[in-house]
């Protein structure tokens, strides 16, 4: 059964949905159904496919890319990639993937693999030059003999010999008008671009055929491919990049691209003109990345062009972006200690030293909110004075490869395969100090979805609620559950179940659905099934929230497993040393939970130390620190500022807890003669909506089933003010609204509501007199919550579990 | 995307998939009949590589050093790569191939109607009508043509080229696949479409401490002797992030969930009852599999527009091999020891 408010997708609209301008009470009654505890399924299909034989109603974990790029995207040719959408998706199912450089003949003179397949794979190559890729390098096409076109052509015909120490000239010429504030199509493309669209719309099409070529429709469901771009806007190089991922295979008949939108905002308002209006069946989400190298406008307090959030931007973004790339090869976005008061060691992990795309190393730290972390607490703020926060981000990781290799993210492999193409061809490259390969950058990490089953519809669905977690690279099994979660849950064989039933999975919105104590929160972690994958070393909760003196806080919280577990890393041979744990499970509440206080908890889970990439290439290049044996070239390895050890880790998506919902304290049902009965109830809202305002608004009261069966009203002005702002009564010994002889509403000092009803003589015929769940709505003007949970039979009531 | 190829490469596919759709390619095929007349009464003209090169009879491409100096060039400049003899023969016999669709196209008109080409040769044709003697773009276009304006511009030649392989998979129905070929395709190429062998998979958990092991042996003791039921046997055992049951779960999955060893004896052991104690990444498990499905190969509805994908793909390219292996027949290509004319001096 569905437990207080997990619609993630539309979350932001149902915590505040602006609907009727009443108070609406409703108490809904569904099926008595304790043994079902699975989730609803919140997806319908929208495509032509057998069912999955593998569907689990308690949901899979599915490990797969959503950032990946194919010699189809301008950048990548000029790392030499030739490999195309089918040869990444065929590298993202096991098989074998060729990588630059190649021969005389056209053989690769490097091959990659992967230890495991994924799972799902989106294809996002850069949408600008889609058109411009293929006029450079198809003798005959308008653009080939163009200056630019054959400065591509010039680098990739240059011997290698190492990673520059500067971006060649050329691909700074061939992709600056793609990069400035209004990027254009380039000089090449003839009237109105129309050479390069021509060009563009085949290589569109052709990714789409590969992503059907690809895609798993069987019963087996073994692999998922998306339909899927990469809007590529980085004004100055403040990176505002998007992955745009389509739900099936209803896309625009061509990507919207930076040279069409120039704002996140005008991106939504094309995508949506092209996909959700234009195009039937069509639907799309958007994936930030790249945060840290974004000079702070990924979060920014304003929308991106500066003007204020407004509620209806807001509950846009948080709709059509559920997800941020948390981790990729450009480093790591969640945090970074110093910035915005951060103590947290763990924030030290694959930091890129840039502050934009491409600039020049600096131990700078750039702006705040650059970071996820911060970014979640501007949220919050927004939320606080908004009443929407636009950035309920969940979590992910990917690649953003530029050789085709999908979710090649474990660092031994990355040492022979790398990202980059050519770059990374040659090992003294791989650990250069120039970017964009080199020893700054990590193998990135992979995207983890929470789906009933493998198919595009459940996993977009997936995204859209958030149940989702990034890595680092590895493969945990991490679950995040909180609500009203029983202590004794890790010993129970039906953890899974009874967690669903009783609470929200990460992702999701939650309530003070213990009145005022703490919610319960679980995890349950296992480390990577593969074979000398590390052990988990602690399972950290991240708190974040609004204090009462309006300052965003964070707070780091250890709740399982050991931090300082003694386990380390002999980096001459990459041999672990220690043990942690397989698998880690706590129920956790938190001590200093206030009732009326916004905050969001993500779980951290961090494995035991393991050989960074870069170790392994500079152990394999003979280098010795210590022995000051130092090849040429492989001077970076003695670098103290690049680590020789990582910590892989999960973030999971936060559960975000709204104080503008409901909490039932206490409440009963008395059945008295057929078919009346009586209720009194409890209820606590952490935050009084500001707008709660019983002489302006309605107050109606529901009680039913699926459909209301009971109705009632209380008009405008009914209620008495007994203090003003602070205490309303109604007393009706006649009941003449519907029933209710007598309300209290009660708001104290720090906006905490309580309210107190007592309804008699009401008609409960529509609910049965049996044990089952309950879900108590209340709504008024901006303001709409419910809240689910048992009620139990006692004698001829019932009672709500508290 | 490189050289060397005269198949169609995926680009080219989609290309022809993209130009198929247009009305200009419409009106082309209609219009293909006329065309195909003028092409048999006039028959395909030649367009050496070099127009100053020695005449050749319509069916003959001659090379010459110089030439072949340009193509080895071409080449360096475009991969880095010194071409080798073997090189020089496939950059021959590509350029050959070109050359080929080339004339194929012009004898077909397949020039006509193409804003690209139309643009460049009325361009080119103004430049050089300084007299201003042909005053509409149809008048320019049809001079141009008979000047030979066409044959040394290289996006005119990429682009008929081009449009020349479409021909061919057109010609060949390359996009029009019968149920009988979709039929046939499948039958050939299931293999591809290969299904792993699952199994339901149910698992009970015991933790990876000391007594693991040992309480997992009295669970399952106590399950054979009968003295334990499933829901009893299910309370004495330990959650893990998994669904206790798989319902139809492979190597991969079993492997993602527990490891490779368990994966191994998961699907080796025997179905039915529950087994065990065995290890997991985790710690001590009791399994039992059923249901099992073995590898098996999906019927034609279920991989359908997966196939239909593939099989265009292969077609495109079949057919234009197809063209080009006729034409191979019917050209013959002349390498000759020196440069001739201006070409040589």
């Amino acid at each position: 059964m569905k437990l207080f408010i997990q619609d993630a997708a539309h979350a932001a609209a149902t915590v505040v949905r602006r609907t009727a301008s009443a108070l609406v009470l409703a108490l809904v009654l569904a099926p008595a159904c304790s043994a079902e505890a699975a989730p609803e399924q919140d997806w319908t299909r929208t495509e032509t496919r057998d069912d999955c034989a593998d569907y689990d109603p308690l949901r899979q974990p599915f490990f797969g890319e959503t950032h990946i790029h194919t010699a189809y995207s301008m950048d990548a040719l000029f790392v030499r990639t030739r490999t195309d959408p089918r040869d990444a998706y065929v590298f993202a199912k096991g098989g074998l993937l060729d990588l630059p450089p190649y021969d005389a003949g056209g053989v690769a003179l490097r091959t990659g693999q992967l230890q495991r397949p994924l799972d799902f794979t989106a294809i996002t190559d850069h949408s600008e030059a889609f058109g411009e890729a293929v006029h450079c390098l198809t003798e005959g096409l308008e653009g080939y003999n163009h200056s630019l076109c054959q400065g591509l052509r010039d680098v990739i015909a240059r011997e290698f010999v190492g990673a520059p120490a500067e971006i060649p000239q050329e691909f700074v010429n061939l992709l600056l008008p793609l990069s400035i504030a209004s990027p254009n199509h380039l000089p090449f493309c003839g009237p109105d671009d129309e050479y390069c669209l021509r060009e563009a719309s085949l290589i569109w099409q052709d990714t789409q055929e590969a992503a059907e070529e690809h895609y798993d429709r069987t019963d087996t469901c073994n692999f998922t491919t998306f339909n899927a771009y990469e809007w590529t806007y980085q004004p100055n190089q403040a990176n505002q990049h998007r992955n745009v991922i389509f739900r099936n295979d209803a896309v625009p008949a061509l990507p919207i691209s930076a040279v069409d939108a120039n704002t996140p905002s005008e991106l939504w308002d094309m995508l949506e003109a092209a996909c959700t209006d234009g195009e039937p069946g069509c639907e799309f989400l958007t994936i930030p990345h790249n945060p840290n190298v974004s000079n702070g406008l990924m979060f920014a307090t304003t929308q991106y062009d500066g003007t204020p959030w407004d509620t209806a931007s807001a509950e846009r973004r948080a709709r059509v972006e559920p997800l941020v790339e948390m981790v990729q090869h450009k480093g790591e976005s969640e945090c970074r200690l110093g910035v915005g008061g951060s103590t947290d060691e763990e924030c030290g992990f694959e930091k890129l030293r840039r502050l934009t795309l491409f600039s020049e190393y600096t131990e700078e730290l750039p702006p705040a909110r650059s970071y996820v972390r911060e970014g979640l607490k501007q949220g919050l703020r927004i939320e606080r004075d908004l009443g929407t926060n636009p950035y309920r981000v969940g979590m992910i990781g990917a690649t953003d490869g530029h050789a085709s290799a999908a979710g090649a993210t474990e660092e031994e492999d990355h040492a022979v395969i790398g990202h980059q193409g050519i770059l990374d061809s040659l090992p003294d490259s791989m650990v250069s100090p120039y970017g964009p390969s080199g020893i700054q950058t990590n193998p990135g990490g992979l995207a983890v979805l929470w789906a009933e089953e493998n198919s595009r519809d459940a996993l977009f669905a997936a995204m859209q609620r958030r149940e989702a977690y990034a890595t680092s690279g590895t493969r945990p099994i991490v679950r995040f559950f909180a609500g009203r979660i029983p202590e004794d849950l890790c010993s129970d064989p039906e953890y899974v179940d009874k967690a669903y039933d009783a609470g929200v999975p990460m992702g999701g919105v939650l309530a003070p659905v213990n009145g005022k104590k703490s919610p319960t929160f679980t995890v349950l972690a296992q480390k990577d099934s593969a074979t000398g994958a590390s052990d988990l070393q602690k399972v950290e909760i991240v708190k974040l929230w609004i204090g009462k003196d309006r300052l965003a806080r964070e707070e780091v919280i250890t709740i399982a497993g050991d931090g300082d577990n003694g386990a380390s890393v002999n980096t001459d041979t990459c041999e672990q040393i220690g043990t942690g744990a397989e698998s880690l499970c706590t129920v956790w509440s938190d001590p200093n939970f206030r009732i009326e206080q916004r905050a969001l908890y993500y779980a951290r889970v961090i494995e035991n130390p393991t050989c960074r990439w870069s170790t392994y290439v500079c152990n394999d290049a003979g280098v010795d620190c210590e022995g000051e044996v130092i090849p040429e070239g492989f001077e970076e390895c003695c670098n103290p500022v690049w680590p020789r050890t990582v910590k892989e880790r999960a973030y999971t998506s936060p559960i975000f807890y709204t104080p503008e919902n409901i909490g039932l304290a206490k409440a009963k049902l008395r059945f008295e003669e057929s078919p009346l009965g009586r209720l009194q109830a409890q209820v606590l809202v952490g935050l009084a909506p500001r707008d709660l305002d019983p002489a302006a608004n309605d107050i109606t009261i529901e009680l039913g089933d699926d459909a209301p069966a009971w109705t009632g009203t209380i008009p405008a002005g009914t209620l008495e003010e007994k203090k003003a702002g602070r205490k309303w009564l109604l007393k009706d010994p006649d009941g003449a609204n519907d029933g209710i002889r007598k309300l209290i509403l009660v708001v104290n000092g720090k906006g905490t509501t309580k309210l107190k009803f007592d309804a008699r003589d009401i008609d409960v015929s529509g609910i049965p007199a049996a044990d089952g769940d309950l879900a108590l709505r209340v709504a008024s003007g901006d303001f709409d919550s419910t809240d689910t949970r048992p009620w139990i039979l006692d004698g001829s009531s019932l009672a709500s579990v508290r | 995307m490189t050289t060397g190829s005269t198949g169609m490469n995926s680009l080219e596919a989609a290309s022809a998939r993209g130009l198929l759709r247009a009305p200009l390619f419409h009106f082309l095929v209609l219009g293909f009949a006329g065309f195909a007349v003028a092409a048999v009464t006039r028959g395909p003209e030649a367009s050496p590589l070099a127009v100053d090169a020695a005449p050749a009879s319509p069916y003959e491409i001659v090379l010459d050093s110089w030439d072949i100096a340009r193509l080895v060039s071409d080449y360096k400049l475009e991969t880095g790569l010194a071409a080798g003899e073997d090189d020089k023969e496939a950059l021959i016999a590509t350029w050959a191939d070109e050359e080929m669709l080339f004339r194929e196209a012009m004898a077909r008109g397949l020039y006509v109607m193409d804003s690209a080409i139309a643009m460049r040769l009325s361009t080119k044709m103004a430049f050089l009508d300084e007299a201003g003697e042909f005053s509409t773009d149809r008048a320019r276009i049809e001079r141009a043509v008979e000047l030979g304006l066409h044959r040394d511009d290289i996006v005119v030649r990429r682009i008929l080229v081009q449009k020349m392989k479409l021909v061919a998979a057109l010609q060949a129905g390359a996009d029009k696949v019968s149920d009988e070929e979709l039929a046939s395709w499948f039958a050939a190429n299931r293999e591809r479409f290969r299904q792993p062998p699952r199994v339901e998979l149910e698992q009970l958990f015991f933790g990876s401490d000391e007594g693991a092991m040992a309480r997992a042996g009295e669970t399952l003791a106590g399950i054979r002797s009968g003295a334990l039921d499933e829901e009893g046997a299910r309370a004495l055992s330990r959650p893990l992030a998994s669904s206790p049951r798989l319902a139809a779960a492979d190597e991969n999955e079993i492997r993602k969930y527990f490891g490779d060893a368990f994966a191994t004896e998961a699907l080796t052991g025997a179905d039915g009852p529950w087994r065990g104690p065995i290890r997991s990444a985790y710690g001590v498990h009791l399994l039992r599999t059923s249901n099992r499905i073995e590898s098996a190969l999906p019927g034609l509805d279920a991989v359908r527009s997966a196939a239909l994908a593939a099989i265009r793909g292969e077609k495109r390219k079949a057919a234009v091999e197809k063209k080009l292996d006729d034409l191979r027949q019917r050209y013959t290509v002349r390498v000759e020891p020196e440069g001739v004319g201006l070409a040589a001096s």
